[in-house]
């Protein structure tokens, strides 16, 4: 290639990546600074109340994990109270089972609705079980990504899907990490636990609070310090799931072990 | 300013008005107000008919059973065994909860399962008297 | 290769709502055809912005090109959509924390003030040209594409030239921002370990760029010999040269990208070893690296390095242009479908099975990846682009075309 036949000169080179970084910065800072000061900056100046939160009630649920006995009975009610269409769960039941060579059996057939088969009880040096739901995260990846405003956090805290707003995209299933979100073909829209808001509202607990046989399900208004679940949190060591991504998770767990997935 | 900028202005213009006349129309009525979501969905998701009736609402008819039954002592709900019954609640005469009679009812909570913690009560159905009801030893509401 | 003991000692478990994929190989799609948008766009860019003549004679047909297929990108987008109908929404009430609300945005400010526009400078003294001499409804239809601006002056088609560089200088940050978001809405997933990347935004643009490269070359090779002209050998030998440069920096990345997690080795590398050592082998090492990265990139060099003729220039790079596209298509599918095939469990793997009927299916993706030049094809039978862009007053003359 001769000289004078240069494909691009170096200062045209520079100019264009210099603009092309300008406009980006100011598009990107721009973008931030519009999302980030109207979500996550705003949100924590709100006030919050006396116990802590950002406003009361406050609903939240926590787990005690040694209390569950794997009866499937949260599962049916649940599927029966929120017509969950059938293969899909707003909650579900996880049995795990660890080995003496320590490998670690998950499972959960039909998502626990049945209860657990029977397995041989040779070389297990521990078993428990594990319910989950929607943690209805306070800085929740779902709502975050939700295009069009159809996947919200009430203001008392329920993270919740509008049916008919929901243009059924599914980002939010892909960015939800505990597999709480699923696709309602019926309705063709995301679908997910809303901590029984249709009962919540009318002074009831959730479907599986009511049915658990043990106990291993407490429900309430954790801005209230009387109330059952702020006691359970006050009184016991707990977790949340996957705490390291940070999702303000308000599903709180007793006993939770580390092969929890 | 050169014409064509002029022509190009006058495309935009339109498709911007178009863009903001269609919004003014599609966007619902207080959307943003109490949050990025309709304003009025938590309450159109709140208003939602429940299934189970809550062990309060059994107790205002069957205070009786309440005082006798130990799997209520302990905090067992009414629906855990007997399923969902608001309907039942809203129309006692016509519609009856389900009644568990069999012994496939009780081992769902009390077989002895990989899993189960010890504290809770288990038994061996293969062992614990095999084929008999447990009803026929285990009375679930002692009469007074 | 992979340490996969620890995920051997556990069974494989999938949460029971993961049990379907979400995204099917539409969405495999949609970043595909984006990305040639952005990378026909780029190419055609280095003409205008960067005054690379030797390439010219494929700038208008690069234009034409990215305008047909950002005209279907959406379509994938949409029908997936559980409700087609709502789709407006996202321009109605987009939520600013998402990523994907901005799509409706990015893509008309792209489609709008970038494409359009640069179309509308560059072929207005043809469009003007056409009204001549055409009558009737084809003239008044020429005549509202011009927007009754008929003024083929030096004065103002020196306006016109003017006005397109501008926008190019801008449409390069635009086309990166296009591109650069899509990469972004999978990057930007904490929850998943096989998306979430900050590299992601960026290795999907240089395979945007890569992929765009390789459209246009292979449309300018099909057109020519269609129209039985004579290629332009200095133009292939530089359109290949951008190529092996992009694809150089492509693969650079991409194998930082896999060398950076398997050291990384965070709580995800046993499952992640697992799938691309499984369901992910072939598409990943066989398709996207081998035959569509490393395969071109020798071919590439040899063109650069040896004294090979015309005609076996002309057909590697007909080949490497086949082979990068492949590769591009397959790198999409890796990182769409492949972020779904584990759990977020990360103890369990699914599979995915491509349906041939359908509306997700293999006939319903090939339509989409031929509606495209079916769009094409028409609108080079409106505005002809062969030749330099007429606006241009020096570009035709010292640089005779063999067209």
């Amino acid at each position: 290639m001769e000289e004078n036949e240069k494909l691009i000169t170096r200062s045209d080179l520079l100019k264009t990546i210099g603009q092309s970084v300008i406009l980006i910065g100011v598009g990107a800072g721009g973008y931030a600074a519009w999302s980030n000061v109207t979500s996550k900056i705003a949100k924590k100046t709100t006030k919050r109340t006396a116990t802590g939160y950002p406003a009361s009630p406050w609903y939240a649920m926590a787990i005690d994990i040694e209390k569950c006995i794997g009866c499937g009975s949260c599962v049916q009610a649940c599927s029966v109270e929120n017509d969950v269409p059938e293969g899909h769960f707003r909650t579900w039941i996880e049995r795990y089972v660890i080995k003496e060579d320590g490998s670690v059996d998950i499972s959960s057939p039909d998502g626990g609705i049945h209860g657990f088969p029977e397995v041989s009880d040779e070389n297990v040096t521990r078993a428990f079980f594990v319910p989950k739901l929607c943690n209805h995260c306070d800085d929740s990846p779902c709502t975050q990504v939700c295009p069009v405003g159809a996947t919200f956090e009430t203001s008392d805290g329920v993270v919740m899907v509008d049916y008919d707003w929901c243009v059924g995209c599914r980002y939010c299933i892909q960015a939800c990490p505990y597999g709480s979100r699923f696709w309602n073909e019926k309705k063709r829209t995301a679908d997910k636990c809303t901590l029984c808001y249709h009962r919540i509202k009318k002074g009831q607990v959730p479907a599986c609070v009511e049915v658990c046989p043990t106990g291993a399900r407490i429900f309430g208004d954790i801005s209230d310090k009387e109330s059952p679940v702020a006691k359970f949190v006050r009184e016991n060591a707990t977790n949340v799931m996957k705490p390291h991504l940070k999702t303000g998770a308000k599903v709180q767990y007793k006993g939770l072990s580390k092969e929890v997935v | 300013m050169a014409p064509q900028v002029v022509r190009i202005a006058i495309v935009f213009l339109v498709v911007i008005c178009l863009f903001l006349g269609v919004r003014s129309q599609a966007v619902p009525k207080g959307f943003g107000e109490d949050g990025f979501h309709r304003i009025q969905a938590p309450q159109m998701i709140a208003s939602r008919a429940m299934s189970h009736a809550g062990r309060k609402a059994c107790a205002e008819c069957h205070e009786d059973k309440f005082k006798v039954t130990p799997h209520v002592q302990k905090g067992v709900g009414c629906e855990t065994c007997h399923g969902p019954a608001l309907a039942h609640a809203q129309n006692f005469e016509t519609i009856k909860p389900k009644v568990p009679s069999t012994r496939a009812d009780c081992t769902r909570c009390h077989a002895r399962l990989v899993g189960r913690p010890d504290w809770f009560p288990q038994i061996d159905p293969n062992q614990h008297n095999p084929g008999k009801r447990c009803m026929e030893c285990h009375e679930i509401h002692p009469s007074e | 290769m992979f340490p996969l003991q620890l995920l051997a000692q556990s069974s494989n478990y999938v949460f029971p709502n993961e049990k379907e994929l979400q995204w099917s190989v539409l969405i495999v799609l949609y970043p595909y055809l984006t990305g040639l948008v952005a990378g026909a766009f780029i190419l055609a860019s280095l003409v205008r912005v960067f005054d690379a003549k030797k390439v010219a004679p494929t700038y208008r047909l690069a234009l034409l090109t990215a305008l047909a297929f950002l005209i279907c990108a959406p379509i994938p987008l949409v029908t997936h959509l559980g409700h087609p109908e709502r789709a407006i929404e996202i321009m109605m009430t987009p939520h600013l924390s998402s990523a994907m609300a901005i799509f409706g945005f990015v893509y008309l400010w792209y489609l709008m003030a970038v494409l359009l526009l640069e179309i509308w400078f560059d072929f207005r003294a043809d469009l003007v040209k056409k009204t001549e001499v055409t009558r009737g409804i084809v003239k008044s239809f020429y005549t509202a594409l011009t927007l009754g601006f008929k003024d083929v002056s030096k004065k103002a088609l020196q306006f016109d030239d003017k006005a397109g560089r501008f926008i190019t200088i801008i449409g390069i940050p635009s086309a990166v921002l296009l591109h650069g978001y899509v990469g972004f809405i999978f990057g930007s997933l904490k929850s998943n370990p096989w998306w979430s990347s900050v590299l992601m935004p960026v290795i999907f643009l240089l395979s945007a760029i890569v992929s765009g490269i390789s459209l246009v070359l292979l449309f300018y090779l099909i057109t020519t010999k269609y129209r039985k002209q004579v290629l332009d050998i200095g133009c292939l030998d530089a359109v290949g040269r951008y190529l092996m440069f992009a694809l150089i920096f492509d693969l650079t990345l991409e194998g930082l990208d896999i060398v950076h997690r398997l050291y990384e080795a965070g709580e995800w590398v046993e499952v992640l070893g697992l799938l691309s050592s499984g369901y992910l082998y072939y598409t990943i090492f066989g398709l996207q690296l081998f035959l569509g990265g490393l395969l071109p990139l020798g071919m590439l060099a040899y063109t650069q390095l040896s004294k090979a003729s015309e005609a076996v220039r002309t057909k590697l790079y007909a080949i490497s242009g086949f082979l990068v596209l492949l590769g591009v298509l397959a790198m999409r599918w890796n990182v769409v479908i492949g972020g779904q095939l584990f759990s977020k469990s990360l103890r369990g793997l699914s599979t995915y099975k491509l349906e041939m009927i359908g509306q997700e299916g293999i006939l319903a993706s090939l339509f989409l990846l031929i509606l495209p030049i079916i769009i094409l094809f028409v609108l080079v039978k409106i505005i002809p682009p062969w030749g330099t862009h007429g606006a241009e007053p020096e570009a035709g003359q010292g640089d005779p075309q063999p067209v």
